[in-house]
């Protein structure tokens, strides 16, 4: 799983490639504590194009990154998550609170 | 170099007997790093993460060491030396470190460090070479870690050499000595053999002087005898020239004789003055013979006797003479032995210190071979000992992750002991609902139960909470508990969904929600009613393998949303008289995961399925066509599957459990329990978990409690429903009949201004035996009851009956002893005999 990170007009995009699980628990964390801490930062997208898997794990992350945000006064958009994101974002119902959006 | 300040100089204790491990990829930058290491270094895990290797460093280190060590590890080698580090607040601490690099297909892909508290006497050793090498005082030699002494080149070179380098000068040597002998010999040979020919020419020349002087003092001899002689024969002429010619030919041979003498004594380097001298003498006393000899022939007087005595003399001299050069010659000779004999041994003396040398040499470069041989064998006990001791610690890990693994192992199987115990199947359930459980783990996240609530009605739940093993099956358990208790008390799923729900947002940290389905099954209605907030859609399926309904998640899984936010609103589907199939799963099903990868893909497979195999066989051939995909590798998460037989077919209502008596009801002032409920009580009071309560509290055994809340719910159900809200049961009729009979229901329940319902329940005494008595009063139109009860009694039409006045009130008349109505309809009085 490889995280990369962009910070540009105040909206953080954090990038996810590969397996999306329990495992890069650390990773993901880190990667999004800098734009949670960062003032000039107003939104998180963490863009999903090219996620192979996503499980129950991955849900539970972003739904800590949903908490903290919120506690930050910031938001947090899903953007293009690939077919198997949909999916599981569908069956539960995530878009009841997440922005969800596509750019392409 | 990079300098981490401040520092101080306290010293952070290193703990004994435990490692620091770190692990950094191929630049240096931490990647991992163990709890030890975490804490004396004083940072936390998020700022070592990442960080570069050297952020720990102290600056008293000196940079050699770092230079050494990236050279070493670079070159696939294992580093062992000394590395004080700094704290995060400044105090500082000593490490043996060993680093070696990770290796994947014999190529570098990080490196892992362990660190070990440095003993004092390591400390107190390499802090002062440290302390020197960074003030100038001395350059720092070190080697793969070790500490180089100060030597010179030689000596470096002496102690480095390798053994082959040993050998090879040892082979040299040899060779060395065996030319140099062997070229030695050779030209002491030669030399040798040249001075013996000349010795032996010399000593045989010598020996011939010495024969050659001897041969003229017998010559001499002999010519005096004839010159003595000569006068004898002075009368005979010719015997007279005979001896002439004889001495003639006499001093001729000595004269010869003196020559070659005097040649031989010039070449082995005598003086050969005393010869010159002789053979002037003998010359003299020739030609005196001779001028005497010729000055006689005149007279016949020979030689007179001065003459003789001259001649005499002379030949005295002469004999002097050659006796000198005779003693002269063995005195050389003599001479010439002795330096030959001196010569012989001063030559032995030579080799024999030559080859005590070569011998010195020779063993010398041996010692310095097998010291070189053996040099490795002391190096690797050296090593030995510390491998031993590396072993030893790592053993000491490996019993303590053990233990921690027996301490889980345990844990697990309390748990699961526990998780089995409470999400055991009520055994009235289980023909009907058959489940297949596999757990990833031990213990597994999912939890599918069942329970009846008082009126018979079927709740399930499937929960599957996140991740799997102990800490998802932690999430899961407290809705067990909930589940079961307010299913016993009869509230519906709506209400179960919402309290599971509170339960987890309170108790769980966000990221541990659990995914849900709620079914509600209620033969006597035939309605399915379903809350899904994660879970795949459970399926209902008909007998013919047609797929009648799904209930795809509507919500969000539970523990998300507050309550302000929280929907529990039910889908519901009525399957009229078709027997069929409800078929639930968790997603650990449709994502289980064959070796080749492949998804097992729930959804089609089990529309496939039902629609191919008969119903009695559906769950088994879906078992096996399940463990026929994973091929026995284990699921990576937990599978939960259950398939619920639905029939159609009611229980046969029971004919008259109890005949209709006649016998008196009789008051016996045990206890009475009353309540009446306005409209507005009506609108939000849950009252079936109310009855229940009410019911429970009554002192009778269990068995009669579920009948009793049969029979006031139903009582109560009829007197709301149809009497204050004035529904018709044929509004249930048809499609979606059920669906706006509650609609309706729930319009007119909001809209209800005024309105009324009384409930008494009292302990009686029926002909003897122990009875309850339920009494409903509602404040609505009633009913034509007398209609009802005649239709009723006429068998032959009960069908018709029942679906008309609804299967609750049949039930209610075949559970009681008595059931009247009075008023208007309106008010009606049920007595249960518990027998």
């Amino acid at each position: 799983m490889a995280i990369s990170i962009q910070i540009r007009d105040g909206v953080a995009r954090i990038t996810m490639t590969g397996r999306f699980d329990f495992q890069v628990h650390r990773e993901f964390k880190e990667a999004y504590v800098a734009p949670l801490d960062n003032a000039a930062v107003r939104e998180i997208e963490v863009e999903m194009s090219k996620v192979d898997y996503l499980d129950s794990s991955a849900l539970g992350m972003l739904m800590l990154l949903h908490e903290r945000a919120k506690a930050a006064n910031k938001s947090v958009t899903l953007l293009n998550s690939s077919n198997a994101v949909v999916n599981v974002l569908e069956v539960a119902n995530f878009g009841k609170i997440f922005n969800i959006k596509r750019t392409s | 170099m990079r300098m981490n300040l401040p520092i101080s100089d306290t010293v952070h204790p290193v703990p004994e007997g435990e490692v620091l491990v770190s692990k950094t990829n191929l630049s240096g930058a931490i990647t991992y790093c163990n709890q030890t290491y975490i804490e004396v270094s004083g940072f936390s895990r998020e700022e070592l993460l990442g960080a570069p290797h050297n952020f720990v460093r102290h600056p008293d280190m000196p940079h050699e060491v770092f230079a050494d060590l990236w050279k070493t590890i670079l070159a696939d080698k294992p580093w062992r030396g000394l590395i004080k580090n700094r704290c995060k607040d400044g105090s500082y601490y000593w490490l043996e470190v060993h680093i070696t690099p990770l290796l994947q297909n014999r190529e570098a892909v990080g490196y892992v460090s362990f660190g070990y508290k440095a003993t004092q006497q390591q400390v107190e050793q390499i802090a002062a070479v440290y302390r020197e090498s960074r003030e100038g005082v001395s350059k720092l030699r070190i080697d793969q870690g070790k500490i180089v002494p100060q030597e010179n080149r030689l000596q470096r070179w002496m102690s480095a050499a390798s053994v082959k380098s040993r050998l090879l000068a040892l082979v040299v040597f040899l060779l060395c000595v065996l030319v140099a002998t062997g070229g030695f010999n050779l030209y002491e040979a030669s030399a040798a053999h040249e001075r013996s020919i000349n010795a032996v020419v010399e000593v045989s020349m010598q020996n011939y002087a010495l024969d050659s002087a001897r041969a003229v003092e017998l010559a001499l001899d002999d010519e005096a005898h004839i010159l003595g002689n000569l006068p004898l024969y002075a009368n005979d002429a010719a015997l007279h020239e005979q001896y002439l010619k004889k001495f003639d030919k006499k001093s001729e041979a000595i004269q010869d004789k003196l020559t070659m003498l005097n040649s031989t004594l010039r070449n082995v380097g005598t003086t050969a003055n005393p010869i010159a001298e002789a053979m002037n003498m003998h010359l003299q006393l020739v030609n005196k013979f001779h001028q005497a000899v010729n000055d006689g022939r005149e007279s016949s007087v020979m030689l007179d006797r001065s003459t003789q005595a001259e001649v005499s003399s002379l030949v005295e001299q002469l004999k002097i003479i050659v006796a000198g050069i005779k003693e002269h010659q063995q005195h050389d000779l003599g001479e010439l032995n002795a330096l030959l004999e001196s010569a012989h041994y001063s030559e032995r003396a030579r080799s024999v210190a030559v080859l005590a040398v070569a011998a010195v040499l020779g063993l010398s470069i041996s010692l310095w071979l097998i010291l070189g041989i053996l040099r490795p064998i002391r190096r690797a006990g050296g090593d030995l000992g510390r491998t031993v001791q590396l072993q030893q610690q790592f053993l000491e890990m490996i019993l303590k992750l053990d233990g921690h693994r027996e301490r889980m192992d345990e844990e697990q199987r309390v748990g699961s002991f526990i998780m089995s115990r409470m999400t055991n199947m009520q055994r009235e359930l289980e023909p009907a609902i058959r489940c297949y459980l596999k757990p990833a783990e031990l213990l597994s996240g999912d939890i599918l139960i069942a329970a009846l609530t008082p009126a018979k009605v079927m709740h399930i739940l499937l929960a599957d909470a996140v991740g799997h093993g102990l800490s998802a099956a932690i999430n899961v358990l407290p809705l067990c508990q909930s589940f079961y208790d307010l299913t016993e008390k009869g509230f519906a799923i709506e209400q179960i969904a919402t309290d599971l729900n509170l339960l987890v947002k309170k108790f769980m940290p966000a990221d541990r929600f659990v995914s849900a389905t709620l079914i509600s099954i209620d033969r006597q209605a035939r309605v399915i009613e379903v809350w899904n907030g994660g879970i795949p859609a459970p399926q209902l399926f008909s007998h013919d393998g047609r797929q009648l309904h799904a209930w795809g998640s509507m919500h969000l899984p539970l523990g998300i949303l507050p309550k302000e936010g929280f929907s529990g609103r039910t889908e519901l589907f009525h399957y009229y008289d078709e027997d069929c199939q409800l078929c639930l799963f968790s997603d650990g099903l449709s994502e289980a995961r064959s070796p080749q990868n492949v998804q097992f893909c729930g959804e089609e497979r089990i529309a496939e399925l039902f629609g191919r195999v008969t119903p009695e066989f559906r769950f088994d051939a879906l078992v096996a066509e399940l463990e026929a995909h994973l091929q026995g590798q284990p699921a990576h998460d937990d599978i939960s599957l259950a398939i619920v037989d639905i029939s159609a077919q009611l229980d046969l209502l029971p004919g008259r459990l109890h005949p209709d008596t006649q016998e008196q009801v009789e008051i016996c002032d045990d206890w009475r329990v009353a309540i009446s409920l306005g409209a507005h009580e009506l609108k939000y009071l849950e009252v079936v978990p109310l009855l229940t309560q009410v019911i429970s509290k009554i002192h009778v055994t269990h068995e009669h409690h579920s009948a009793l809340f049969l029979i006031l719910s139903e009582l109560f159900n009829n007197a709301l429903d149809h009497g204050i809200l004035q529904l018709d049961s044929s509004i249930k009729l048809g499609a979606d009949g059920f669906d706006r009979f509650l609609e309706l229901r729930t319009a007119r329940l909001q809209a209800l201004g005024r309105g009324k319902i009384a409930i008494e329940i009292e302990r009686v005494d029926v002909g003897g035996k122990q009875a309850v008595t339920i009494h409903v009063v509602d404040s609505g139109g009633g009913f034509d009851y007398v209609a009802m009860q005649l239709a009723g009694a006429d068998q032959s039409h009960r069908a018709e009956h029942v679906l008309q006045y609804g299967r609750g009130i049949a039930l209610v008349k075949s559970l009681t002893c008595k059931l009247d109505y009075a008023g208007n309809g309106n008010d009606v009085t049920a007595c249960y005999i518990c027998m």
